[in-house]
């Protein structure tokens, strides 16, 4: 269908739209517009992404200047699934007699999802296909192989190489499939290839990183312009994303790595010293003369990334203390004995960088700004002395990242240092943390640098705590609720058994065996009344284990087991993913299923259980953070002071981001329907439910507040008897699905002829 | 010593691994777990009761190398690598001389070039190349840049003293938000508890309805929340405010408070000075007027420059200010002058 916002026309290759797509669109519209970022929250299931992407790609082709559209989504599935949309809506404007001219969009994953490599893409690692692959297409491997005759090359990227950059690609839309079937057929590196085209695409798919980790932000979206628009999709994460982006964790495997790693480099700087110290002395030269160009390697060469953001890197030469190779050995060598020395301590010890620094120097007489560019140093030392098994120097480079940050940054990180693992204290795995505290250093560049970022998602609320985290000013901040002909989901809040024991995941009475049974009871009950799949999630792995062998003990899962069967997941993906598909398997067979998962695990962001996959979702408890953890205090500690967000609110906050993320993988679409239940005592407090998403807290009414588990199980029979009726679209219509007649009728444009679009 | 010092103060332990053992004597770890392994300047190790007989009876030779060596040059290492634990000794000798800022040059250039070949020097006193000429080397620079030296030190230490104070405000001023934080928290959950009381007994006092009380009530306890938010905000404003201004005043009044604050919790070490090092240069020539400078009139065997130094250094001995500042100005005697 096509309609106009504005006076912009756009083609929707739906028949209907959805009223709150329609106003999502509007909004989207108004932030470009005004070129200022926007936050919008829309439940999911209602065509987030589609909605999006007919309105930019609209936007783009409409008006002059073509602004190209970045968008980032969180796992490879979901950058493909919005490959595919981009494509139908592609495909759909061309039939609606759009041309599009020129038109290239396509996504970029890593090499290794990507390659077409007859063996290397048969590795099963990522760092192990990006070894072998830098191994085969390094510059100077490549330059060694026109004098030598037998050294490996990789042809797909040597075919790239020969290609000017507008035969590179057809114009069209590419999902992943599509790239590296045109890489394989016309022998090419798809990999590569997404890297050149970039440049030119008008609409770019990949993950948040490749935006927010300076690491590989600088390699692939610098040289996009500042009219980009920028969208983050499923962004409800975006601030532990920054966090650990910028954050590292050294271990004492690390340093014993990086310990044998140096001695390595010693070895190979000796050797080529002794037989033609050509290169060490160009490199010498080149970062004597501060020629940062010399610097600025071929892409592909750019192998150890520079780990903090390009604002905050110096434009200078690199000190003099480390220019030579050896002494910049011995540097590392000395530092690397310090984090040594400091993991010896058998005591908590939290510093800022600067104390860090001061202490640093003190003891090994290390300076600030070698530090600093410890990272570079390195890169550049690697690269002279052409070290392709770059999975060797992981450890190293970790090190050196870790230097590079902590001289970098003065406020907003913390050096931690903890001996013992977790909770019990008796076994020593000392780990250095370096905590980024503050999410908006790194999102910070994306900000000042394009005028349009877009952050949306199915579960933003409460919406002002993410300006306030990310400290930046939103022109447009909009939440939508999901239109409905019929109420197709139902949130209900189970407070206390049929025994009228109030249950809780509160630490003090997790364990409690009345709050068990109950749980358990409520679990049985649900199974027994609910069709299909249920899936159920805990608050953390530990829990669940634990309440799982008391179910088993006191035979609730036994009572489970007459009506449905138990998957559970587990940490490992591979376990996980063979339970998942099992689990498919008895909801369509109709057995039916039970999925016990944890709330902050995989199946909890990505998966989604619609239909007869997830009939019911319960949350036992509230999924709070392990609060406990050093770095969150500090964390905690740092937003208070800093944005003036207290504690208990963003631990609220962010319990419940998770626990609406969990309880949203039970709708998917408005034919689907759902039960969501939230079982803790403290759910039916009006702090809490004030921070629940505006679609999902507007159901919450009182009779579904504070229930007993007998009364609940009344409500989701009475539920699933309206829902079991044949379900008539026609009644959808103008309700929750506007043709055309409706738009006007809500005061819009509607019926765009044909012509008019392409101006 | 000072490494060990300040890596006590960070509770650095000395390295041990269980596979320890004393070369001398064979004796090891496993049979007792406290077992100290000391190190001299030769970076051999030895245990500490063989260093005990060994040093019994003042200096002796290290019994691998030979090398005649006092007890008090032996101490633990922290660094793994013995390498290491001598280059940071090392480092600490060229620090000690070689401390040129990067003001102290024209460009970063020639700072870079400086910066290297103190490197290069370092590496050759660590590999033991050519020592002699290099030991000569750094004597005749620190002979060359004495002033400079003694002047950068001094600015260092200051920095160190500046950075501490701001470190140690910082603290404190996270000490009181954090303070000010759990007081209105305190507040808050007091002011709840007395609304709730107040309610039932307005509930079973007042004549008034049931509604309008907890409308009332709902009225109310809006505004108290926003009145606490918008305080807890201002006590914090106030608060940087004062902090602010606090370090800038202690930014902008140079010296006397600072000076006198000497903070040095290291164990007392007789030989050392309690105050800061005062340097002063004598100048070829001084237009002193009073008859104890002419020729002649000093006693025998002394010089015209031991009296003036003489009369200078008692002038100043105990003194935090260094005297006659407007003519010492003029002299080489910037090291406190400046900031």
């Amino acid at each position: 269908m096509r309609f106009y916002i504005d006076d912009l026309p756009v083609i929707f290759p739906y028949d209907y739209v959805y009223p709150e797509q329609y106003q999502y669109m509007c909004s989207l519209k108004k932030s470009l517009d005004s070129k200022g970022h926007g936050m919008l929250e829309m439940p999911s299931g209602t065509g987030k992404t589609i909605s999006l992407l007919s309105l930019i790609i609209a936007y783009q082709q409409f008006y002059p200047g073509r602004r190209k559209l970045v968008y980032c989504s969180r796992t490879v599935p979901e950058i493909d699934k919005a490959l595919a949309e981009l494509k139908r809506l592609i495909e759909y404007r061309r039939s609606q007699g759009c041309e599009d001219k020129d038109f290239i969009g396509l996504g970029l994953t890593s090499r290794k999802n990507l390659c077409v490599h007859p063996t290397v893409s048969k590795e099963r690692k990522g760092a192990v296909v990006d070894a072998r692959c830098r191994q085969m297409t390094a510059s100077w491997v490549r330059n060694k192989a026109k004098t030598e005759g037998n050294i490996e090359l990789c042809d797909f990227f040597e075919k790239i190489q020969t290609l000017e950059s507008s035969e590179l690609l057809p114009t069209g839309v590419y999902t992943l499939e599509d790239l590296t079937d045109y890489g394989r057929a016309n022998g090419i590196c798809p990999y590569y290839l997404s890297r050149r085209v970039i440049p030119f695409a008008d609409v770019i798919i990949y993950s948040f990183h490749y935006m927010l980790d300076p690491k590989v932000a600088e390699l692939v979206s610098k040289e996009f312009d500042r009219d980009s628009i920028i969208v983050f999709d499923e962004a409800h994460n975006i601030d532990s994303i920054c966090i650990d982006s910028l954050s590292i964790d050294i271990n004492q495997r690390t340093l014993r790595a990086s310990t044998e790693s140096v001695e390595r480099l010693d070895e190979r700087v000796k050797e080529m010293k002794a037989q033609n110290s050509e290169k060490l002395r160009t490199e010498y030269e080149s970062l004597v003369d501060g020629l940062r160009d010399a610097l600025a390697a071929r892409d592909e060469d750019l192998v150890l990334a520079n780990p903090i953001l390009p604002d905050n890197v110096l434009r200078e030469a690199v000190p003099g203390s480390i220019r030579k190779a050896e002494h910049f050995v011995r540097f590392l060598k000395r530092f690397i004995e310090y984090l040594k020395a400091r993991m010896r301590v058998m005591h908590v010890v939290a510093e800022t960088t600067p104390s860090f620094l001061h202490h640093i120097r003190e003891i090994t007489y290390i300076e600030r700004k070698p530090l600093r560019f410890c990272a570079e140093r390195l890169a550049s030392l690697v690269r002279t002395l052409e070290i392709t098994d770059l999975e060797e120097y992981g450890a190293l480079s970790r090190v050196a990242s870790f230097a590079t940050l902590c001289a970098t940054y003065e406020t907003g990180f913390m050096v931690l240092f903890e001996p013992h693992e977790g909770a019990n204290a008796d076994i020593a795995n000392p780990v250095l943390h370096l905590a980024c505290l503050d999410a908006a250093i790194a999102i910070k560049p994306v900000f000042q640098r394009f005028h349009s970022v877009i952050i949306t998602s199915g579960t933003l609320s409460p919406m002002d705590m993410y300006p306030k985290m990310l400290e930046f000013a939103p022109v447009v901040q909009e939440s939508f609720t999901m239109t409905l002909a019929r109420q197709c989901f139902a949130p209900l809040v189970v407070t206390r058994g049929s025994d009228q024991v109030t249950i809780s995941s509160k630490f003090e009475v997790r364990n409690d065996p009345a709050v068990v049974r109950n749980y358990g009871n409520l679990l049985i009950e649900v199974a027994r009344s609910v069709p299909d799949g249920v899936v159920a999630f805990f608050p953390s792995y530990l829990y669940m284990e634990s309440i799982v062998a008391m179910w088993n003990e006191n035979g609730v899962l036994k009572d489970v087991w007459k009506h449905k069967l138990i998957f559970v997941e587990t940490p490992d993906a591979a376990e996980t993913s063979v339970a998942l598909q099992n689990y498919r398997t008895a909801c369509n067979n109709g057995r039916g299923a039970v999925l016990l998962s944890v709330a902050r695990g995989k199946v909890s962001e990505g998966i989604d259980f619609d239909h007869n996959y997830g009939r019911a979702v319960i949350m036992f408890g509230i999924p709070y953070q392990y609060t406990e953890s050093r770095i969150l205090k500090a964390r905690l500690e740092f937003m208070r002071e800093a944005h003036q967000i207290r504690e208990n609110d963003f631990l609220t906050f962010d319990a419940l981001r998770h626990a609406s993320q969990c309880i949203g993988r039970v709708l998917r679409g408005k034919t689907d329907y759902g039960l969501m239940i939230l079982a803790d005592k403290r759910y039916s407090r009006a702090d809490k439910r004030s921070k629940l998403p505006r679609w999902i807290g507007t159901c919450l009414t009182e009779t579904s507040l504070n229930l007993s588990t007998d009364m609940a199980i009344s409500l989701v029979r009475k539920f699933l008897k309206v829902m079991a009726q044949p379900f008539d679209m026609q009644s959808q219509l103008g309700v929750s699905m506007w043709a055309n007649e409706h738009i006007v009728q809500h005061g819009g444009r509607g019926d765009v002829a044909p012509m008019e679009v392409d101006s | 010593m000072s490494i060990l010092a300040s890596a006590e103060k960070q509770n650095l332990t000395p390295y041990t691994t269980k596979e320890d053992s004393c070369p001398q004597c064979q004796r090891m770890r496993y049979f007792n777990e406290r077992m100290v392994l000391l190190v001299g300047p030769c970076y051999h190790k030895m245990c500490e009761l063989c260093f005990e007989n060994t040093f019994a009876s003042g200096p002796a030779a290290c019994p691998e190398c030979q090398r005649v060596l006092r007890r008090n040059e032996y101490y633990q290492p922290i660094f793994e690598d013995l390498t290491v634990e001598r280059e940071v000794r090392v480092r600490a000798r060229m620090a000690a001389a070689y401390n040129k800022r990067q003001e102290d040059f024209k460009s970063l250039k020639d700072y870079n070039d400086y910066l290297e070949m103190v490197e290069d020097l370092t590496m050759k006193l660590l590999y033991e190349e050519d020592t002699s000429q290099t030991d000569s080397i750094i004597e005749k620079y620190k002979r060359e840049n004495n002033a400079q030296i003694e002047r950068n030190m001094s600015k260092r230490q200051r920095e160190e003293m500046i950075q501490r104070k701001v470190l140690e405000q910082e603290k404190s001023k996270k000490l009181q938000l954090r303070d000010e934080y759990l007081r209105q928290l305190e507040d808050e959950r007091r002011e709840k508890i007395e609304a709730k009381n107040n309610i039932i007994n307005a509930l079973a006092t007042s004549d008034k309805s049931a509604k309008e009380i907890l409308k009332a009530r709902t009225v109310q306890l809006k505004k108290s929340s926003l009145s606490n938010r918008n305080a807890g905000r201002k006590v914090q404003l106030e608060l940087e405010a004062l902090l602010k201004s606090a370090a800038e005043g202690f930014y902008d009044d140079d010296d006397d408070d600072i000076d006198v604050e000497e903070i040095d919790d290291g164990p007392f070490d007789p030989a050392e000075s309690p105050y800061e090092p005062v340097i002063v240069r004598l100048r070829e020539q001084y237009d002193d007027p009073t008859p104890a400078f002419r020729q002649g009139s000093l006693a025998a065997g002394v010089t015209r420059e031991m009296h003036q130094r003489y009369l200078i250094e008692g002038a100043m001995a105990g003194l935090f200010e260094p005297p006659f500042s407007g003519s010492a100005k003029s002299s080489n005697n910037e090291g406190t002058q400046d900031s």
